[in-house]
């Protein structure tokens, strides 16, 4: 039995106070100072423990408030009430929501998955990944992946170039052909985001979580003299282009090496897999127009993993106008892996997405429209309390204090994250009768497209979708 | 927050367009010592709210609310207006002055003049220099 | 039958919770004015002095301009109409404020609102919230409401088994003690039974004080089977295999850690505090011949049970579906994924299986094309909010429906998700705490419940009656009275 793959994670409280949906209006005037005021009958305890944060200066009660509207709806006064707080609707924005973000906290402070009751609340269908549900299997056919509890389910995923086939020896025994691949327990590799301040103490931090999960980060070539302490085997090295004439002996140690794709990256590719050895080279290339024909020329110069990037929408980088015009992620994903399988070359490689990867189902998605592993950023961000302003780079002061993170308590966090988050991707595998997500890869008939299931469902009743009509 | 540098806390109603349009970018662009906030009401603030944030080391407090009569919920600006005097009162008995605290109904003709305001009352309080934390210890302390 | 009757049955609570709020200034002579001048009921007096108005039966804004605006009338301009900022907190995408309150005002009087609160259709941009029904010209009545027939049957073979009927295609769906109230539960027992319906018991075992109600109750024989014993399943009617639930399929009931009550425990036979899993799938069921055996062994314990099959909504859900008829099933309860009570991991609610009504269309299609159709009893639930949802469900093909949540709105219910932290539901209905679940009284509760199954089916007779149609069984697949807004919908001439 091989050994269970373990990821512990700890309840860590936040350093600073958020924002909650609603704000408590308290008026006093009129109060008639009830013998059993509705104030302390509250189920959450919320005006017991009420003052002002010292730091935010925010009502703590907006940030405990589960607006049951117990109180509202018993004071004889009618003196208590409540409103949309509105610093918490400005929280984040369209993609990364004030929910979407409070959800990240929740799992980052708890390593829980969240669970609530009642009925989801949510729009029926949205963009982007929204408009994506993963299958189930009714009664777990023995036929397909075996009958098994949820605990031998497993998240790892290979990165790198796999062995295709292998060459029996003259002598009998074998060998492996030109394979160079790493096994991470996680689909997920710990990245930074563009557009947001990096500090040494947070890409400590990812370093630090990445070895303690065995799992990797990304980091940039400027930033190892600033890590304290790390194990380059668990890193994977980004270079960027004036990086690219280093002498490749110089960051032999680290086992996967990223560059940006542009011209003279393949030439760069071979000059390291000849001076590296089993070194993984990874070409990182935005989702665009024409990224298809890239692929196959770096995948003959000896490039193993390819990092396509959208942006923080999981939109293509580089376009201008509204998000919905936009191609987004799983469209591009899907016909890029589906290129290479038709290429014969999709194994030969590892996909790898990043850009709006914003909830654990988004990493189970992206998978079954063709990636192999994610690589996360924001989330991670979000993780150790970032708001998301859209004004980081200009702004004099971080609301969260980012740039003073404790190392422990961000290590922590970023692994409750991780683990909340693979937690998920065990219900949806158990869901599915899978024992393990490399079989999730491109598996759309395990998902359901919303286009797919109006055309099935509601085309035979209602006729063509307005806008779509042959006309 | 150091003991000689001064917080100037700016609350407004977000129903105040233009007050609510600074945030549209993130952080307004005002002058670094002010930290600004939406409400959803100036009625959000009452008394023990303006004393703690005295407590907590604020050095002012403007409370910008809707235009009189305007109010969506009729009179939370006459509360909010009535509390704002009060405490101010209760602070100039400990010895902050009262100049300090500061509450307008912003008419829709000051509307889009709302960070000159901002700034007028900021300069107004770098005149009169932080609070002495001894003094402000005493604003934490009811009666 | 005689339908049971509506009675007037408030809020809980001392203040009602309410779109607009109206408030009176220190200006108020107590002329009452407002008092006669409001045609809705808003203002009352008492002792010559004005009350606080009730401002749940207030049309907020309507009013101005008429002559009978309050806030005008009034001499002394004491009046002001403003909208309730605690409406803007209410409710979600689903459950928008307006059907939470609009649901409460049918509990409350049976009737639908008339102040203008939409109780038809919420906010989700998609599936029932995008279809509607298509009445013939001019919309008027084609057929008397008073005659028109609300009944389906439950047992649709010939198998000689008791030929159940209901009089609303309404029955309750199983939420478990430990996951609601005991009070939660009685209520809604009652209120079923008293509508000649049924209630599933849900995957918690029988309490002691349902067996009075037995010949109205649905045992439910769940994956972790617990409380199910021989005497539980003879003394029922009706007999539903919980084979997955819509809000999280695949995976297992989930009762946690904090719910699980002295009570409970004893219930379920298991351990107080610790949390409560449910496998998935049946360790016996792998085939749709083992699936048959179990139907068989429940049919042979008791000889006039009628077999329901509750499943969730994959992609082969036709197949499940013709796989229950073969394996002797009366009805096939299909569980959308939008639904649910209880604790669900967010992800799954969310992402795990189809929306309930893309799998209506595609079983019904399929039983139809098999030849089987008229043998089955279809019935759909999964988030299912209002009458208008209950008949678009039947046009689209199923023959009637199950809920859940509404009953729980109709309690009062205020979707805040809370269900699971720590004790378990604020408002008394989602919970087993000896605290919390005294703030529900059982005649009050039933009563709620009846009344919203009035209004419901005063709604269903009515659309039935604007279509021209004198029994909900004739709307069963009728999808030529229905049209999707973003769609062409020029399919049927």
């Amino acid at each position: 039995m091989p050994k269970k793959y373990h990821l512990e994670t700890s309840p860590t409280p936040a350093r600073h106070l958020a924002p909650g949906p609603s704000s408590i209006l308290d008026w006093e005037e009129g109060c008639r100072k009830c013998h059993r005021c509705v104030r302390w009958q509250c189920p959450y305890g919320v005006y017991l423990h009420r003052d002002v944060d010292p730091f935010s200066l925010a009502d703590t009660a907006d940030s405990l408030c589960k607006h049951c509207f117990q109180c509202v709806q018993s004071c004889p006064m009618r003196l208590v009430s409540q409103a949309v707080n509105p610093e918490y609707t400005r929280l984040g924005d369209d993609y990364w929501t004030p929910d979407v973000l409070s959800r990240i906290y929740y799992q980052a402070e708890t390593g829980l998955i969240p669970v609530s009751g009642a009925g989801y609340g949510g729009p029926f269908t949205g963009p982007g990944f929204d408009a994506m549900w993963t299958d189930m299997s009714e009664i777990v056919r023995p036929t397909r992946d075996g009958i098994h509890g949820r605990e031998y389910i497993s998240t790892a995923v290979d990165l790198g170039r796999k062995p295709e086939f292998v060459r029996i020896e003259p002598g009998g025994g074998w060998s492996e052909t030109d394979a160079c691949f790493v096994e991470s327990p996680l689909p997920f590799i710990l990245g930074l985001p563009q557009g947001r301040r990096l500090s040494p103490p947070v890409v400590s931090a990812l370093a630090g979580a990445a070895e303690e999960m065995r799992a990797f980060c990304l980091i940039p070539y400027k930033y190892l003299n600033d890590l304290p302490k790390f194990s380059a085997d668990f890193t994977a090295l980004h270079l960027n282009r004036e990086q690219l004439d280093l002498d490749p002996a110089d960051f032999r140690r680290f086992p996967l090496v990223q560059a940006d794709e542009a011209d003279g990256v393949e030439a760069w590719v071979k000059r390291l897999k000849n001076s590296n050895p089993g070194q993984i080279v990874m070409v990182r290339l935005p989702f665009g127009p024409g990224v298809q024909e890239r692929l196959e020329p770096l995948i003959q110069a000896g490039a193993d993993i390819f990092h396509l990037w959208a942006d923080a929408h999981g939109r293509q980088p580089g376009l201008d106008g509204p998000d919905e015009a936009k191609p987004f992620l799983k469209e591009m994903l899907r016909e890029i892996h589906m290129t290479l399988v038709d290429l014969g070359l999709r194994d030969r490689v590892t996909l790898l997405v990043s850009g709006g990867l914003a909830l654990a189902e988004h990493t189970a998605k992206a998978i079954v429209c063709g990636a192999d592993a994610v690589v996360l950023d924001l989330a991670l961000w979000a993780a150790l309390e970032c708001r998301l302003c859209p004004d980081c780079l200009d702004r004099r002061v971080c609301p969260v204090e980012l740039e003073t993170v404790p190392l422990d308590w961000a290590v922590r966090r970023l692994k409750n994250l991780m683990g909340a988050w693979r937690n998920q991707l065990l219900e949806v595998l158990g869901a599915m009768g899978l024992r393990e997500i490399r079989r999730l890869r491109g598996e759309v008939g395990r998902a359901m497209f919303f286009e797919q299931l109006e055309e099935e469902s509601f085309a035979p009743i209602f006729g063509w979708r307005k806008g779509q009509s042959l006309k | 927050m150091g003991k000689n540098s001064l917080k100037i806390v700016v609350r407004g109603c977000h129903h105040l367009a233009a007050y609510r349009r600074l945030f549209d970018r993130g952080e307004p662009d005002l002058p670094p010592e002010i930290e600004a906030g939406l409400l959803p009401c100036s009625s959000k603030i009452d008394e023990p709210h303006i004393l703690k944030l005295f407590e907590h080391g604020a050095g002012a407090l403007l409370v910008l609310a809707c235009p009189q009569g305007a109010c969506h919920l009729v009179d939370g600006n006459d509360r909010a207006e009535r509390r704002a005097a009060w405490a101010a009162q209760r602070l100039a008995e400990i010895g902050i002055e009262p100049e300090r605290v500061r509450f307008i109904k912003v008419e829709s003709d000051l509307e889009e003049k709302i960070d000159e305001i901002i700034k007028e009352f900021a300069q107004a309080v770098f005149e009169l220099g932080p609070v002495p934390s001894r003094v402000r210890r005493m604003a934490g302390k009811p009666n | 039958m005689i339908h049971p009757q509506v009675k007037p049955v408030p809020t809980r609570y001392r203040n009602p919770l309410s779109k607009f709020k109206v408030r009176r200034s220190k200006a108020c002579q107590s002329c009452l004015t407002c008092v006669e001048v409001c045609p809705h009921g808003v203002h009352w007096a008492a002792s010559g002095k004005p009350q606080f108005p009730r401002e749940h039966l207030c049309h907020g804004f309507a009013c101005q301009g008429q002559d009978y605006y309050c806030v005008d009338r009034c001499p002394n301009g004491a009046l002001s109409v403003l909208l309730n900022p605690v409406y803007e907190l209410l409710g979600d995408r689903r459950w928008t404020a307006d059907l939470i309150l609009s649901t409460w005002h049918m509990a409350e009087t049976g009737r639908p609102p008339t102040n203008g609160l939409e109780y038809k259709i919420g906010d989700s941009g998609g599936g029932f919230d995008r279809i509607e029904f298509v009445f013939p010209e001019g919309g008027g009545l084609k057929v008397d409401p008073v005659g028109v027939s609300t009944a389906i049957s439950l047992n649709r073979r010939n198998d000689g088994r008791p030929r159940l009927e209901i009089p609303i295609p309404v029955y309750g769906g199983g939420m478990s003690y430990g996951s609601v109230s005991l009070a939660t539960m009685l209520s809604r027992i009652q209120a079923f039974a008293a509508w000649g319906s049924y209630c599933s018991t849900g995957e918690g075992g029988f309490p002691d004080e349902l067996i009075t109600y037995s010949d109205h109750i649905i045992t439910q024989v769940a994956t972790g089977l617990f409380g199910v014993r021989e005497e539980t399943i003879q003394r029922v009617p009706i007999v539903e295999f919980k084979y997955a639930q819509g809000a999280k399929p695949g995976l297992g009931g989930h009762l946690l850690g904090d719910k699980v009550t002295a009570s409970v425990a004893r219930m379920r036979e298991a351990v107080a505090g610790s949390a409560l899993f449910s496998p998935f799938p049946f360790h016996s069921v792998y085939s749709v011949e083992d699936h048959k055996k179990h139907i068989d062994w429940i049919k042979q314990i008791n000889p006039r049970a009628l077999v329901s099959v509750k499943v969730s909504t994959p992609t082969d859900v036709d197949m499940v579906a013709i796989g229950s008829y073969y394996a002797g099933a009366h009805i096939i309860h299909l569980d959308g994924s939008y639904g649910g009570t209880g604790a669900a991991p967010d992800i799954a609610k969310k992402n795990i299986a189809m929306p309930i009504e893309y799998a209506i269309p595609k079983v019904h299609r399929f039983l139809v094309e098999e030849g089987v159709r008229d043998e089955m009893t279809l019935i759909v639930s999964g988030g299912l909010r209002t009458a208008y949802d209950a008949a678009k469900a039947i046009a689209l093909g199923a023959d009637g429906v199950v809920t859940g949540t509404a009953d729980m709105v109709a309690l009062e219910c205020v979707r805040c998700h809370n269900c699971e932290s720590g004790r378990g539901c604020p408002r008394g209905i989602a919970t087993t705490d000896p605290q919390l679940s005294t703030m529900i009284d059982r005649t009050w509760g039933t009563q709620r419940i009846i009344n919203l199954f009035s209004a419901w089916r005063e709604q269903l007779a009515d659309i039935l009656a604007r279509l021209g149609l004198s029994s909900v069984t004739e709307l069963v697949g009728r999808t030529d009275c229905l049209r999707h807004l973003d769609y062409e919908n020029d399919l049927h001439g």
